[in-house]
């Protein structure tokens, strides 16, 4: 399996991603639910619109994302991927039917009128396989 | 954990962690079969230990920088030594030795042996003798517990990582458990095959006085005799000249000379022969297969050691039964060492000399097509001496790696290189004379010029000349040869610290007994030779490259003449048909490109060969020339450093090879002047580009190339 297919099949088989935004130079992480579509260079979560997440991409909508597939034995060390999705985050209502396609259980969290779909444009793609090789794809180059 | 150690005659058909070797001789027990006392440490302590300590989590790590199939050997066995040095290091927790301590103190007061009793070795079923590792005299529960450890680490022996598919090797779920016996010092020893290998009617026994170590080390010539299977008729008796034996001593053992009365006679009588060639056949039936068998009697009573199946002979093909032969024995290198020093190596100069001598130009063309087959069948010739003498002589390192380190335990399981430095390398001492060309250079600018004009003025001849020479290999003109020199002649790289191997040296012998101080020199000074021939040879095999790549590139050159333009990398036969029809013919494809992924490598993970952290740009050496526009502080990267560029080696700030292993020619010069590198990065030269910025570090193995 090529190193684009393992990605595909990582953020596909992934339901959660841990989030990073930041305000004032001071960064912060949360959990969120995510459909990523790499291919379309696209990341889409939801999150209150009141939440410290959702305040940071007002400020800042410049965001990391980090999905892995660990299952926290020692065996992580040789078979966990990591990836880390890097872009821009802008509130669009229009991916609520292609979010919920992966998370149905998640149907009145999304339309509650509290809430904000995000999209992520992906400039960057980092991965981490067998604990230290790193490959990284630029879209923009 | 209910019991953790078992004797051998308590082991039963359950399904206990007790492993092969444990489990066939509690089945020899069962059968009334006299083998020496013994417990086994079952799997479960391996796991114990290994989940305790961290250890299984560190051979994972120390397992995923490469895939198997892209590792030479070279590289399984530094993972290998690598992982051995785990468990030299790490001692086992106190919780785990309150445990199995108490269940060995019948041991304290003997001498025990520490054997492996993996899963697939030696069940009287199949065979994978040699794979793990045996310990003999040892002596008290410290010691026991010790080298339990070290047969622990044997389950990741090279030879292990070599037959990891046959033996289902696996980091999750491998174990070891282990034998400790009772030592029984035997009177008479030796070895029988209840099948002999040159008659499958007879079988076959050996005999010695003292014990076996004598005759499986090829010391103590046996007496041998062949036996009909059918009706124990004795049809040969060899009777060698008996002098000495190996008998046991404080350490282990030692040489004696026999006296008058048993030089006449043979060990054994033939009633007691006869009660032996019984017992073989009765091991043979309860296991069900030919049996090759050690045996020795102490005070009358016979014991059998070890039964195991006899190997067939194995496929020759398998080129990894090669690599296993290079394991070889301190007397054994010595006699090989004798051989390269005394014999190989004068001649290789000698005839290289000699083939030097030819003046290419005046040859006509059948004439220099015959000179390049020559020179390609005396570099094959040299190359497969190389092969079969000298790769095994570098063996000689290796094992003295092994000795330094379990008796240092050093937490660098690569100190051991630094005691093998300064030992004047062909390789350092051409570097030598380049640099002092250089510096004769930089402070003679009008002799430079004159070099650079031609001049036929007789100081300048000279020195164009010895330049010329140095730099033979390559056809450039001497303007770049000078400019590369230019670079040279300011840099500072240190020559070997040699204080602190003094300190190492002192530290090591330290380590040894007093009987035992003349074996740790000798195993120091066949290291050290070993080291300095690896470079030395890798030197000279240069030579008989550079004499067929000379006359290749007069071939070349005519075939520009008559108008065909000869293409970077043709083959030799190509060249030679080419030069014969007197137009370009290739036989083969364009050579592959690796496939282009998109994605970039931003960290590359190889082997840590020379500790040190360094970024600087990336110099990438795809063809010849560029090692001539290599700029001092620029970190080297290349398919692998051959001897006939090891120039190039003190400009560089940091060095990143394709070729993997701490002991390789790269890897060896980078240490003498201590220079970070990081060996076996695949496709290095494809993957990093000139003007890169790069970070070697030669601590953990990694390189980065720095991107925005």
């Amino acid at each position: 399996m090529s190193l684009l297919e393992k990605v595909k099949k990582l953020v596909e088989s992934q339901p959660l991603a841990v989030l990073s935004t930041s305000r004032e130079n001071y960064p912060h992480t949360t959990l969120v639910a995510q459909r990523t579509n790499i291919q379309e260079r696209k990341t889409i979560f939801v999150t209150t619109t009141s939440s410290r997440k959702a305040e940071n991409i007002k400020e800042n909508p410049q965001v990391s994302l980090f999905i892995d597939n660990r299952q926290n034995t020692y065996k992580d060390f040789r078979d966990t991927i990591g990836v880390t999705i890097k872009g821009k985050a802008t509130q669009t209502p229009e991916y609520t039917d292609y979010f919920l396609e992966k998370h149905p259980n998640l149907i009145d969290f999304v339309h509650s009128p509290s809430t904000g779909i995000f999209c992520i444009e992906i400039e960057r793609i980092e991965v981490v396989t067998e604990f230290q090789k790193v490959y990284e794809l630029n879209l923009n180059e | 954990m209910s019991k953790s150690v078992y004797l051998l005659s308590e082991i039963d058909d359950s399904d206990l962690n007790v492993g092969g070797k444990a489990r066939s001789l509690g089945y020899l027990i069962k059968q009334g079969i006299q083998v020496p006392q013994g417990s086994v440490i079952i799997g479960d302590v391996y796991d114990w230990y290994t989940e305790k300590t961290g250890i299984r989590g560190r051979i994972i790590i120390e397992l995923s920088r490469k895939k198997f199939t892209d590792m030479r050997w070279e590289e399984l066995w530094d993972a290998s030594q690598r992982i051995r040095n785990m468990f030299n290091k790490t001692s086992i927790p106190e919780k785990i030795r309150e445990e199995i301590k108490p269940q060995l103190t019948q041991y304290n007061e003997k001498k025990t042996a520490v054997r492996s009793s993996s899963a697939a070795e030696d069940s009287g079923q199949t065979s994978f003798a040699g794979l793990h590792e045996s310990y003999v005299n040892v002596s008290g529960i410290e010691e026991i517990l010790e080298k339990t450890r070290l047969v622990w680490a044997s389950l990741w022996s090279d030879a292990a990582l070599l037959y990891r598919q046959e033996l289902g090797l696996s980091v999750d779920e491998s174990t070891m458990p282990v034998v400790i016996q009772e030592m029984i010092q035997g009177d008479v020893s030796g070895v029988a095959f209840s099948k002999s290998p040159n008659n499958p009617e007879e079988m076959m026994i050996e005999a010695v006085y003292g014990l076996c170590k004598g005759l499986v080390d090829g010391k103590v010539e046996p007496d041998r005799w062949t036996i009909k299977r059918e009706n124990m008729e004795i049809t040969s008796h060899f009777e060698p000249i008996r002098e000495i034996s190996i008998i046991a001593s404080e350490n282990g053992s030692k040489e004696t000379t026999l006296p008058e009365t048993k030089r006449h006679t043979p060990p054994i009588d033939n009633s007691r022969l006869t009660q032996i060639a019984n017992l073989v056949l009765k091991l043979e039936k309860i296991f069900g297969k030919p049996q090759d068998v050690e045996w020795t009697i102490n005070e009358d009573e016979i014991y059998i050691i070890q039964a195991r199946p006899i190997t067939t002979i194995q496929d020759k093909d398998d080129i990894r039964n090669w690599y296993l032969s290079l394991r070889r024995s301190l007397d054994n290198l010595i006699e090989l060492e004798k051989r390269i020093t005394k014999e190989i190596i004068p001649e290789m100069i000698h005839e290289a000399t000699q083939l030097e001598k030819t003046n290419l130009t005046q040859l006509n063309n059948p004439e220099l097509i015959e000179e390049i087959n020559h020179r390609a069948g005396r570099m094959k010739h040299w190359h497969d001496i190389y092969w079969d003498e000298f790769i095994p002589m570098a063996h000689g390192t290796r094992l003295f790696g092994q000795i330094y380190n379990d008796r240092v335990k050093p937490d660098d399981p690569y100190e051991f290189t630094k005691l093998l430095s300064g030992t004047n390398m062909l390789s350092l001492e051409r570097n030598n004379r380049i640099t002092e060309i250089a510096r004769k250079l930089s402070e003679n600018p009008p002799l430079k010029e004159k070099i650079l004009q031609g001049s036929t003025e007789e100081q300048a001849t000279r020195l164009k000349e010895e330049i010329t020479e140095l730099f033979a290999r390559y056809n450039l003109d001497i303007k770049s040869i000078i400019g590369l020199l230019d670079e040279i002649q300011d840099t500072e790289k240190e020559q070997p610290k040699k204080k602190e191997a003094e300190k190492l040296t002192e530290k090591y012998l330290k380590s040894f007994e007093k009987d035992q101080q003349s074996f740790a020199e000798e195993a120091l000074r066949l290291g050290r030779s070993s080291w300095k021939l690896r470079d030395d040879d890798n030197i000279l095999l240069g030579r008989y490259e550079t004499l067929l790549k000379k006359a290749l590139d007069e071939a070349k050159k005519r075939l520009l003449d008559t108008g065909v333009e000869p293409i970077e990398d043709m083959l030799e036969d190509e060249i030679i048909l080419s030069l014969l029809q007197e137009e370009k013919v290739v036989t083969r494809e364009k050579r592959e490109h690796i496939e282009e992924e998109k994605f970039k490598p931003r960290q590359l993970v190889g082997q840590p060969a020379v500790p040190g952290l360094i970024t600087g740009k990336a110099r990438v050496i795809n063809e010849e020339s560029d090692l001539f526009k290599f700029k001092k502080g620029e970190i080297l990267v290349c398919d692998s450093i051959d001897p006939n560029m090891t120039f190039i080696v003190p400009l560089a700030n940091g060095i990143i090879e394709r070729r993997g292993g701490m002991l390789i020619h790269g890897a060896i010069i980078a240490r003498e002047y201590g220079i970070p590198c990081v060996t076996g990065i695949p496709n290095a030269t494809k993957l990093v580009e000139t003007g890169d910025s790069v970070t070697v570090d030669g601590y953990l193995g990694l390189v980065i190339i720095n991107r925005l």
